[in-house]
């Protein structure tokens, strides 16, 4: 089944803000760097509403966006490796082309519950949240880069934890089971 | 290590542990703690399991301001495409471009001190209505009686931001990559991408308030927010730290009467006209409606410049054949409004 994508600016709006941030998250981890990532997603969605009268989709609209996120950064890595500073995305990209959108897509599906938790939280706390676990970034350095006191960080990160457990619960059992089974 | 007794172990502590935060005695403390007890121990290998199970997401999510990169992407989009849609859809079309002017209401109570509020370095305060204020981005901000905003003289690269205590309207100049912020107190804040809006304060209030009159608002604090669109009321109770959306028919209309002097009554139900009336008249009047069997009347009237209680209801009355009783209760004059009949 194939779709076009007919779609007005209120619906482009949504769908740009509903995807944007794993779409940066997915360009982030071949460019490994954030605001190249950024860049390359936007430019993405700009063709994507330029193009919107001929862009049919064989799959899901997301499935769609994740491999021209994927293009694009491949495009973007073959502009480096004219570049000194491709050297080292070499070995990676090999491994990543020899991959396919479905091999990514499949970890990412996987992935989709822990994603929507941390959505779910407050866009402060979220913030906070990726920045310690994902950034590494201690609470003082959260605290300096938000204004924020660090009481507030330890506080946030307090919650966000807990709404974690509580709705990943079911998963974090299962998770259990499986390390059992192992042995 | 028998000074942290008095400390209750909690999960924002436990995550500091897991997440390397505590001073190296009181982590030998927590640790301890989490030893010395299987239930303690199950409270901190669920915290441990999640971080872990979290920490396996692939990819891994990032930072990033979903606003300003919607900003960024519409400011390369040919305008001719920004008001014309693929499909003409004319009420997405009206929704958009009235996005260009933001009306907004709120009510707080004092200057909240979120982030940095301390280094605004300009403190504007009038005792009377009406100073009206030129910020460097060329936004115009109107400040009503008993009302304070402190502001940068330059704001930021990527925001524009203020605080507020009081009363104030703005009209925003379009900055589509710095959105303006308005700061509440408890961390309450109001964001907008577009151009003019108004805030409001009732001192010793529970309740925070943001009207939208056109275009979209985004008001909330750390832990929740709410987006706003046209004819919609969003309310924090501070009392029990909730928000929550309004929507009737006299939403926003006493809200706004302060700017305008007007009210525009247009097919709202009778009983929603008096609260109305009750609140802009709160000081010295009161309406009370005796019939309520006719509580649901549509309403078509206005309550015009510098025109009284009396006369409006008058107006109301001779329409819809109410007969006014007037009476008085303290200092407060009663009409109530009884069936012809």
């Amino acid at each position: 089944m194939s779709t076009q994508l007919n779609i007005n600016l209120a619906d482009f709006e949504s769908l740009f803000k509903e995807h944007y941030s794993e779409l940066c998250a997915y360009a982030n981890k071949f460019l490994n760097d954030l605001s190249a990532a950024e860049e390359t997603v936007q430019a993405l969605f700009v063709k994507v509403w330029e193009n919107r009268e001929s862009i049919v989709f064989t799959k899901s609209q997301r499935v769609y966006l994740y491999s021209a996120t994927r293009n694009a950064c491949f495009n973007q890595l073959r502009h480096l490796k004219i570049r000194e500073a491709y050297k080292e995305y070499n070995q990676e990209e090999m491994e990543y082309e020899r991959s396919t959108v479905e091999d990514d897509y499949q970890a990412i599906e996987l992935s989709d519950k822990i994603r929507k938790s941390i959505d779910a939280l407050p866009e402060g706390r979220r913030k906070i949240f990726i920045l310690s676990r994902f950034e590494g970034m201690k609470y003082k350095e959260i605290a300096d880069e938000l204004k924020i006191s660090i009481k507030t960080v330890e506080h946030q990160m307090g919650s966000a934890i807990k709404h974690l457990k509580n709705d990943l619960a079911e998963y974090l059992t299962i998770l259990i089971i499986l390390f059992l089974s192992k042995f | 290590m028998s000074n942290f007794n008095h400390i209750e172990i909690t999960d924002e502590i436990l995550i500091a542990f897991i997440a390397n935060e505590l001073e190296v005695d009181f982590a030998a403390y927590v640790e301890a703690w989490i030893k010395k007890d299987r239930v303690n121990e199950d409270r901190y290998n669920d915290l441990v399991k999640t971080w872990e199970f979290v920490g396996t997401i692939q990819p891994s999510p990032v930072v990033v301001n979903v606003d300003t990169a919607w900003q960024a992407v519409l400011s390369k989009i040919s305008p001719e495409e920004k008001i014309i849609p693929l499909k003409r859809n004319w009420r997405k079309t009206i929704l958009w471009s009235s996005a260009a002017s933001i009306l907004i209401l709120i009510g707080i109570f004092s200057i909240l001190k979120f982030t940095g509020v301390e280094n605004l370095n300009v403190n504007r305060f009038a005792a009377e209505t009406g100073l009206r204020d030129e910020l460097s981005d060329g936004s115009v901000i109107q400040l009503n009686a008993n009302s304070s905003l402190a502001y940068l003289s330059e704001f930021e690269e990527d925001e524009r931001k203020v605080a507020l205590k009081g009363e104030a309207f703005f009209e925003i100049t379009k900055d589509e990559k710095r959105p303006f912020i308005v700061d509440l107190q408890d961390e309450l804040y109001v964001k907008v991408l577009g151009t003019s809006f108004n805030v409001k304060s009732i001192d010793g209030d529970s309740i925070t308030e943001v009207y939208v009159k056109t275009g979209k608002v985004e008001f909330g604090n750390l832990e929740n927010k709410l987006l706003l669109v046209p004819g919609e009321k969003g309310i924090f109770n501070r009392t029990t730290n909730q928000f929550y959306k309004e929507t009737k028919a006299s939403t926003g209309l006493s809200e706004l009467y302060w700017i305008s002097g007007e009210v525009k009554f247009d097919g709202v139900p009778l009983n929603e006209v008096i609260d109305v009336l009750n609140t802009l008249f709160e000081k010295d009047s009161k309406v009370v409606l005796a019939c309520p069997d006719r509580q649901n009347l549509r309403i078509v009237s206005s309550l015009k410049k510098d025109q009284s209680i009396e006369e409006i209801l008058k107006v109301i009355a001779e329409i819809h054949g109410f007969i006014i009783e007037k009476s008085s209760v303290g200092s407060k004059q009663v009409f109530t409004l009884e069936c012809d009949g």
